[in-house]
């Protein structure tokens, strides 16, 4: 268990890392000037500045989220995970005869079951991509072809993959911010890479594997799950 | 201390080769001060009997053949009827003809009830009863969340955390899954995430939480996956205000070591062939493969959790509808307390003869044992010839700092009330000035200073410590 506890310090140092360069600008230091008499420093607020409590989705959240990010298929269903509603209570959801107050804890059973809906969901959105004539209907495939790689269409693949962080994470990487999708670059990369392994010819299903990894990992994301 | 490895599993497959040995050397408790801030390797196993049970036909029961709870002008007097005569089990049946009709079973200082097995009563130098707990409340969910919690509940909700929810969070997060809950209502309110329940019903469930389901991915673009998550993005730090992407992140890598542990066949009751140390668990708890979602597979699924390190506290729920209003009562409440009991004394067995993480101890001399339901039945019958909700409870506990081969605590007999008792030695008192009254927060403030732990998130109760009970 040494080992676990291990990767959560790593984890913990690497999001306080982060925190020097990434916390929000709550208060913009040039405000400053023109405060009012005796108002404590802006620095000194801003060290106290914290922002609201996060937490984790609830299942009906997930229930509602699943399809908006997934898509829908040319049937117009909603794509979501097929065991949402038999884990729903080991997800925390109260049936309020029992339980009435739901389990928010990000707990490693939900983390597991998150990474059972992500592979699940993923996969489904592979599968149905490519039944969508339209470009606008697809949702792994939006701005690249079945064929598109980091070496074919970079343009393209990191269209898409502003577009998917958007779409699963809620959040904008502007389009001169390479750094901003720069590690799931490298995983599309690296995904379809290892797929192809020694095989000369490209295949679809060697790119399908990167894109897959792309959308395990945004949906494994805390991006995806805390709010 | 509790890193689950391949060895450490090979290890206690060897020591279940040898558990009928083992059982001989590794059985006994000795008297254990628990250290200050409790045994890391402390355990819990809180087994709970969902409906009410009839504590006439188990732990608190009366002489059949006493004139004050068998005739007519007797049970009239005395509130109390002990009607074994209408109780069909055979196991009943039997201890009936074997007592002489009293349906009264000795076991060293402990009286059972007709309805307890052999298999249970014969580790009575490790058990102690409490009887005449007060259970302030007919109501199931009230009772059941209140000896679960050990603080009386907010309406029908819990107030506090799960017993096994303070236990899995005392020692920090050192095992798979610090807080397994089988069937089970348990509860987290302010402990650490990783003390959470893990709710399963039924081992396939235990399957379910411990390897991958459905769409697998390549082991090339998971070994990608694992590198890419090791390193996570910037924006879970804005995220971060409480805590909860942090925990979120240490969850879902805690989850990945849990499923790509291959571990699962451990917990794998349907495997063919089943791995020898589940075939051991198998003999122990004499289960077919028929019978593994019932009684039995509960059972075999906490003592595996316990036994091979992936759980610190287990709260179970073994056996339920029995809630016996009616005259169904004299057919079913035995035949389902009598395999339950039956399927916890064996659970008990394979703990005393499985070692210890390699400790040289029995995983049983780690256990401390709560085993209870929401209240007990009403000592006469009804009118329909059931028994209803009765306040006065009991329940049994052991440890390694727990009394064995104890009686603690009493009913009168006379409408089997609750008795105050003297907390020094569990005997009714009259003396004003020792005289208290057991409740559930009584019982889980004693058990958890009897493994050393923190009971200040009972202090709202008031618990008084049960000295008596403790070594």
């Amino acid at each position: 268990m040494r080992r676990i506890i291990l990767v959560a310090c790593l984890l913990s140092c690497g999001l306080a890392g982060c925190d020097q360069d990434a916390v929000p600008p709550v208060l913009d230091a040039d405000r400053s000037e023109g405060l009012p008499p005796n108002h404590p420093e802006v620095d000194e607020l801003r060290s106290l500045a914290t922002s609201r409590g996060s937490g984790r989705l609830s299942v009906n959240q997930l229930r509602l989220s699943f399809p908006l990010v997934a898509g829908q298929t040319p049937d117009g269903e909603d794509i979501s995970w097929g065991n949402l509603e038999r884990y729903a209570a080991a997800l925390g959801e109260p049936d309020y005869a029992d339980v009435t107050i739901e389990n928010l804890d990000p707990s490693p059973l939900y983390a597991k079951f998150m990474d059972d809906a992500s592979r699940d969901v993923c996969g489904r959105i592979l599968d149905n991509d490519p039944q969508l004539d339209a470009a606008q209907d697809r949702t792994l495939y939006r701005f690249v072809d079945v064929l598109d790689t980091v070496e074919t269409n970079p343009a393209g693949v990191d269209q898409n993959l502003r577009y998917l962080k958007l779409r699963f994470h809620g959040v904008r990487v502007p389009d001169d911010d390479a750094q901003g999708i720069a590690p799931l670059r490298t995983l599309f990369a690296r995904g379809v890479e290892a797929a192809r392994g020694t095989q000369s010819a490209l295949t679809e299903a060697h790119v399908r594997e990167g894109w897959r990894l792309v959308c395990v990992a945004l949906m494994t994301a805390p991006e995806f799950h805390i709010y | 201390m509790a890193q689950h490895t391949r060895r450490r599993f090979l290890e206690i497959a060897g020591l279940l080769g040898g558990g009928v040995l083992l059982n001989t050397t590794l059985g006994s408790r000795p008297a254990l001060a628990a250290p200050p801030g409790g045994d890391p390797d402390g355990l819990l196993l809180a087994v709970y009997f969902n409906g009410g049970w009839d504590q006439l036909m188990l732990f608190d029961p009366r002489d059949h053949t006493d004139p004050r709870f068998s005739t007519t002008d007797g049970i009239a007097a005395s509130g109390i009827q002990t009607a074994y005569n209408l109780i069909t089990d055979s196991g009943v049946r039997a201890v009936m003809d074997a007592t002489g009709g009293r349906g009264i079973q000795q076991r060293g200082n402990l009286v059972f009830g007709p309805a307890v097995p052999e298999a249970f009563m014969q580790h009575y130098q490790d058990l102690a009863v409490i009887r005449g707990i007060d259970m302030e409340t007919l109501t199931h969910e009230v009772g059941r969340r209140y000896l679960i919690t050990g603080k009386f509940p907010r309406g029908l909700a819990a107030a506090g955390s799960s017993v096994g929810t303070v236990v899995a969070s005392a020692h920090g997060e050192t095992r798979n899954i610090p807080h397994l809950a089988i069937a089970s209502e348990a509860y987290n309110e302010g402990h650490a995430a990783y003390a959470s329940p893990i709710q399963v019903n039924v081992p396939s469930d235990m399957l379910r939480v411990l390897r991958p389901e459905g769409r697998a991915l390549p082991a090339a673009s998971q070994s990608l996956l694992n590198d890419f998550q090791s390193l996570p993005g910037c924006e879970a730090a804005t995220l971060d205000a409480s805590g909860q992407a942090s925990l979120y992140l240490a969850s879902r890598q805690k989850a990945n070591l849990i499923t790509q542990s291959g571990d699962f066949d451990l917990f794998n009751f349907s495997r063919n062939p089943l791995l020898p140390e589940v075939q051991t668990l198998f003999s122990a708890l004499n289960i077919s493969s028929s019978e593994i979602n019932g009684v039995k597979g509960r059972a075999a699924l906490a003592g595996q959790a316990l036994a091979t390190g992936y759980a610190q506290a287990v709260s179970l729920q073994l056996e339920g509808g029995l809630d016996d209003h009616f005259a169904s009562w004299t057919s079913n409440h035995a035949q389902r307390l009598r395999p339950a009991l039956e399927a916890l004394g064996n659970l008990i067995t394979f703990l005393k003869g499985t070692e210890y993480q390699g400790s040289g101890a029995s995983v049983w001399s780690k256990t401390t044992l709560l085993v209870f339901s929401e209240f007990s039945r009403t000592p006469r019958l009804n009118a329909s010839g059931g028994r209803d909700h009765h306040l006065a409870a009991s329940c049994v506990v052991a440890g390694p700092s727990i009394r064995g081969n104890l009686s603690y605590g009493a009913t009168s007999d006379r409408q089997q009330a609750v008795e105050f008792v003297d907390v020094d030695t569990g005997a009714p008192t009259q003396d004003a000035s020792k005289a208290r009254r057991i409740r559930p927060a009584e019982v889980h403030h004693t058990l958890l200073h009897s493994m050393g732990l923190d009971t200040s998130h009972l202090s709202n109760q008031s618990p008084v410590l049960l000295t008596g009970l403790l070594r």
